[in-house]
């Protein structure tokens, strides 16, 4: 009850269509069961004249009443079956961009925090499950359970007797439903879980099929194939075996209700003067059909009665990631000039809150200056532009731009004078055109095409089948370096006041590293830029060169004074050339 | 050998697979007999008064039901063994050729498709074996005998029957022929918006510098409208059966009624209990047609997997292991020879990946690399571990032409270490154990120190039983890198290989890492590096560019005589 009082909000603007569709379910399952109904009264008709001996007989008042509840009751199956797919599209379709807000909105901590592929699993299954469960399994549940309750009046209706006998049976029905229903949703989801493990393993072998064959392994990797598959193998025919009981068994006891229905019916019609209960033999084919449909809509419903238990559990974490904290934008401030001086003052941060990544770390960096951050790996580096960028905030400490926290500023201004290059390269489905001009929507070809030459990437895009047209994704076959270069074209495009690259020339070789250094000097000229890497190449030329260690600035200045200092800087140089 | 095809483990089962729709003849019959019965009780036991016979009859019905249920659960039981049985031999098979396949050849067909295969077209094929097993005799034989049964009642009935059930099967075809295009482009639809989001996912830090969140939301918006819009027309063919089939068979019950009722009532020519059987064998046969039409999508969809699974397990792997080394002598002095070697990766010959290499790599000596991104680099060190053949030229290997030599020992003497992190899911020690599972703990020790991997081995307080993420994804560059290197010592063999493996570590490590290596006797090392000063004390290096050699020798040579070599060793040189 509580799950549905949360899943309510999500029906608004579709309450209507809801109450359209569970109308229609009525209308149309009325019709239906109404016809074996009115053509067993029709067979009484026939019945009896035979019995008397009459020789013409006029039923053609029931023909036409079936010949309605036809037409009724196909048109308005036809408007419930198209409104229930009409309101689950509809559902879902808002669900899935309510969704996708909330990650646009969420900060990075939720987005880092939460495996990338579970969160497109949220946006992508577990929404398409909401639609299968909670709204055409919510509508076949209604269906299925209107089903039995019409059918048990008109059992009523015709006889009370049979109509107990029919009910006696019921706890058989539901029981066998029910039982089965379990089963299989037990065995269907560790089907589905066993094949996840299969299929991760095998994806891992194909990304490794190289390495697979180099180191001789191929027969180990067999074997553990094999338990996987065993294990698939083991659960999909327990799945298959429990859902092929389903139709035999509700043919077994609908057998059983029919036959229990035929013997006492025609005992209770060859009796029936004696006992004073009126059955004929049409009201017996009216309930034979009865019967024969009456564990259909059982079936149904503890079917998708695990289904709606499933898509709840789909809809808690879809309701989950819509409900993810938002990245509160205090700051109001905005910076209308360019950014004159960058600081950071005091700044201290954990990610986890009890390991400081980050020391009581200050630094000037002054405009139009380029400052390197160099370290082992695990310094901080990383983190520190993270917090430059606020995908992160302090706990201590902020950065100042202009005197003003960055804290105050409105976010989306103060990111607008900062152009980035991570170390994952980012390339999304898509032309190389559009990934260039990401930044830049409406940058011409040849701006687009400039930016491409002065990132050294024009060589290799020209040499694409289709240019800069041709499509490209994250696993469409550039390499490492192509794709950095692509990264590099769609900063430069941008020309932003401030440039960041964390170590964005690592995957790149020496020749077109040396290249790229020459467009980044271009670039940055002018321009404050903070550069994170461990290549010296692209650290000795800056104006400040800040040495991290454990979080902590352990050293700072120019190449020559760090060189002559003869510490950390020194020995860290040196066994580059040596 | 007979080659494996998709289908070819299922000749194990053939007698299962016949028997199965076999028994199930059983239980058709029985179905059959049901509204059979009912007749008889109406007709005789109700019309004489003899209730003596109806509760006989009703007792039989109920022991035919039985027989019938006991007769589909074993063709159920047999269907659901077999086709498990044989889509676990299907996948087995399927795996091994991965195994056997080049990585050349697997790109070729496509990785994802080969994923598709090992879960979804095993699983159609599969569930069509089970479906074709339970349903391939049930259907029509009822409809036969349902269509006879109703003929012999009356040609009337009998034509309102199967003009019902064929107007019905009209319109389940009409479905199933027009839905797949729509299914097809709705799964299309949906591949995309998991992209887009994805993508944007992954992206999240550019998005937010960039301030593209609106941006992404429009796009994501857009496909999502078309899904909704997709899935609404398939909504409106799908929701004609429904309507349809119920229209048809309730209006068959109608004109039965009207054709019967003078027969009935004038000529006697047909009974009451005729015509509620009649009614029954409708509702039985509708209900028996939609099972066909799902076994007609299972046996569709199985049959395009089918193509696919051929298509793969005919693929004849590239690179066969025909070496044999009996009755060769070895030269021990020489490791590798490269005579002229090309290699183009695609059908158009006049592209090289690396063209006319030739060079000679004497046993325990350094052998440096270096070149350009895509310069052919890697492409020399696969060729080695033959994972090509070589287009044009001749790989020579101890003497003896590396296609002549046993591939399996070839790999076991070389360990590589490539610049993919290929760590497994598991564990640090189940890493390293893959390439030695009986290796000692002072081996594994030995390997860590080593690769440096020590250092932060130890720092985890479950050390070697520290969890490790696909592709290491857990550990960091240097981490990956340094434990790459260690199963690669731990491996051991007469050849090492680093390509461009240290590129994460920094200069201090890097440098370590290289002089523990050293100290491995005999040990042949090929350093493909980017810093041209890792190289200096090689005994050889190689120039890439291009895809050729453009230059070999010692590090002073070169530098004096090779211009690139020079060009690049400047530049790092002018800019400390």
């Amino acid at each position: 009850m509580k799950n549905i009082k949360k899943f309510w909000p999500y029906l608004k603007g579709s309450k209507g269509l809801a109450l359209i569709s569970l109308i229609c379910a009525s209308i149309s399952t009325l019709a239906k069961l109404a016809i074996p109904y009115v053509a067993g009264l029709a067979i009484n008709v026939l019945t009896e004249a035979l019995a008397k001996g009459v020789t013409s007989v006029d039923i053609s008042a029931y023909l036409i009443i079936i010949a309605c509840c036809c037409v009724v009751g196909a048109l308005f199956r036809y408007l419930f079956d198209f409104s229930t797919a009409v309101l689950g599209q509809r559902v879902i379709k808002n669900m899935r961009k309510m969704v996708f807000a909330s990650y646009n909105d969420a900060p990075i901590s939720y987005i880092d925090k939460n495996q990338q592929g579970n969160l497109v699993l949220r946006l992508v299954n577990d929404v398409e499950n909401v639609q299968n469960g909670l709204v055409s399994g919510f509508a076949a549940f209604y269906d299925g359970a209107i089903a039995i309750v019409i059918t048990i009046i008109f059992m009523f209706m015709i006889n009370w007797v049979l109509g107990l006998i029919v009910i006696g049976l019921t706890p058989v029905s539901i029981f066998t439903s029910r039982a089965i229903s379990k089963f299989n949703a037990k065995h269907f989801k560790s089907q589905a879980k066993a094949a996840g493990e299969m299929t991760g393993f095998a994806l891992e072998s194909l990304n490794n099929s190289e390495t697979v064959q180099t180191l001789g392994i191929k027969e180990g990797r067999e074997k553990e194939f094999d338990e996987f598959n065993k294990r698939y193998r083991d659960n999909i025919f327990k799945a298959n075996m429990g859902a092929s009981t389903i139709n035999p068994s509700t043919r077994l006891v609908n057998a059983i209700i029919n036959a229990c229905l035929v013997t006492v019916g025609s005992i209770l019609i060859i009796k029936h003067a004696n006992i004073g209960i009126y059955f004929a033999v049409g009201n017996l084919s009216a309930f034979l059909t009865y019967a024969a449909n009456y564990m259909q809509p059982f079936n149904e419903i503890s079917d998708v009665i695990a289904e709606i238990d499933y898509a709840f559990a789909s809809f808690h974490r879809i309701d989950e990631a819509i409900n993810a904290p938002k990245d509160i934008n205090e700051g109001e401030k905005i910076i209308c000039n360019e950014i004159d001086d960058l600081s950071a003052k005091n700044i201290t941060f954990s990610y986890d809150g009890k390991r400081d990544i980050i020391k009581d770390f200050s630094l000037d960096i002054y405009k139009g200056h380029r400052i390197a951050l160099v370290g082992p790996t695990g310094c901080g580096k990383t983190t520190l532009i993270n917090l430059l960028l606020r995908f992160y905030d302090p706990q201590k400490g902020a950065f100042y731009a202009n005197q003003v926290s960055t804290q105050d500023l409105e976010k989306i201004a103060f990111r607008s004078h900062i152009g980035m290059v991570l170390q994952e390269t980012w390339i999304f489905d898509g032309t190389i055109y559009e990934n260039i001009a990401y930044a830049k929507p409406d940058a011409t070809l040849e701006e687009v095409r400039k930016a491409a030459e002065k990132a050294q990437a024009l060589g290799f895009i020209e040499r694409l089948p289709d240019g800069f047209e041709t499509r490209v994704s994250d696993s469409s076959g550039l390499s490492i370096g192509e794709k950095q270069l692509l990264c590099v074209a769609r900063v430069m495009l941008l020309e932003p006041e401030i440039v960041i690259l964390d170590e964005a020339t690592s995957n790149i070789d020496i020749r077109t590293e040396a290249l790229l250094s020459k467009s980044f000097a271009a670039l940055m000229e002018g321009k404050t830029s903070l550069v994170v890497a461990h290549r010296i190449s692209t650290i000795v030329n800056s104006d400040l060169i800040v040495v991290l260690k454990d979080g902590e600035i352990i050293e700072q200045g120019n190449h020559q004074e760090l060189m002559e200092k003869k510490g950390f800087y020194y020995s860290l140089f040196n066994a580059q050339f040596n | 050998m007979e080659k494996t095809r998709s289908l070819t483990p299922l000749k194990k089962y053939a007698f299962f697979v016949v028997l199965a729709p076999l028994v199930k003849l059983f239980e058709v019959g029985c179905e059959l007999m049901m509204p059979f019965l009912t007749r008889y009780i109406i007709d005789q036991g109700i019309s004489n008064s003899d209730w003596e016979f109806t509760l006989k009859m009703g007792l039989l019905l109920i022991g035919i039901a039985i027989f019938g249920f006991c007769m589909t659960m074993i063709a159920q039981y047999l269907a659901a063994r077999v086709s498990a049985d044989y889509g676990y031999d299907l996948r087995k098979a399927i795996y091994a050729q991965i195994n056997r396949l080049s990585e050349k050849q697997l790109n070729k067909y496509g990785k994802q498709k080969v994923l598709t295969l090992v879960n979804n077209d095993s699983f159609s094929l599969q569930n069509g074996v089970m479906m074709f097993m339970r349903l391939i005799v049930r259907p029509p034989f009822l409809h036969l005998g349902a269509t006879i049964i109703s003929f012999t009642i009356s040609w009337k009935a009998g034509l309102v029957f199967v003009a019902s059930i064929l107007l019905s099967a009209v319109i389940i075809g009409i479905v199933m022929f027009a839905s797949p295009k729509r299914y097809a482009a709705i799964q299309k639809n949906l591949d995309e918006i998991s992209t887009i989001s994805s993508d944007s996912l992954k992206g999240a830090r550019q998005v937010r510098a960039f301030n593209k969140q609106g941006y992404e939301q429009d796009k994501l918006s857009k496909s999502v409208d078309s899904y909704e819009k997709k899935n609404i027309s398939l909504g409106k063919l799908n929701s004609l059966i429904n309507p349809f089939t119920f229209l048809f068979t309730n209006l068959a019950i109608l004109f039965v009624l009207y054709f019967c009722r003078d027969s009935i009532v004038t000529t006697g020519e047909i009974t009451t209990g005729q015509v509620v059987s009649l009614i029954q064998y409708l509702v039985t046969s509708l209900a028996a047609l939609i099972m066909w039409s799902r076994m007609i999508v299972s046996i569709n969809k199985a049959r395009a997997s089918k193509k696919r699974a051929d298509a793969f397990l005919e693929l004849e792997p590239e690179i066969e292991n025909n070496g044999d080394l009996q009755g060769k002598s070895l030269d021990e002095n020489e490791v590798f020879r490269f005579e002229d070697v090309s290699l183009s990766y695609g059908d158009n010959s006049d592209k090289y990946a690396v063209k006319g290499l030739s060079t000679s790599i004497k046993k325990g000596t350094w052998v440096g690399i270096i070149g350009g991104t895509g310069s052919g680099k890697s492409t020399m060190i696969a060729l080695m571990e033959r994972l090509y053949e070589p287009t044009k030229g001749e790989i020579f290997y101890h003497g003896v032409p590396l296609d002549e030599y046993d591939l399996e020992s070839l790999r076991k003497e070389i360990s590589l270490v490539s610049q993919k992190p290929s760590i497994f899911k598991g564990t640090i020690r189940s890493n390293l154990l893959l390439v030695k599972p009986e290796a000692t703990s002072e081996e594994i020790d030995r390997a860590l120190s080593m690769s440096l991997a020590k250092e932060y081995v130890e720092k985890f307080p479950d050390g070697l039983d520290h969890p490790v993420e696909e592709a290491g994804a857990n550990l960091s560059g240097g981490q990956k890198q340094r434990l790459l290197i260690a199963r690669a010592i731990l491996k051991g063999g007469d050849i090492l290989i680093l390509d461009d493996s240290t590129s994460a570590l920094d200069y201090l490590s890097d440098q370590k890492v290289r002089h523990n290596i050293s100290s491995i006797e005999g040990l042949t090392k090929i350093l493909v590096s980017q810093r041209a000063a890792s190289l200096k004390d090689c005994d050889l290096i190689l120039v890439f560019e291009n895809g050729e050699i453009v230059a070999q020798g010692k590090f002073d040579d070169l530098l004096q005589n090779c211009g690139q070599f020079r060009d690049i060793y400047e530049m790092q040189r002018a800019q400390a």
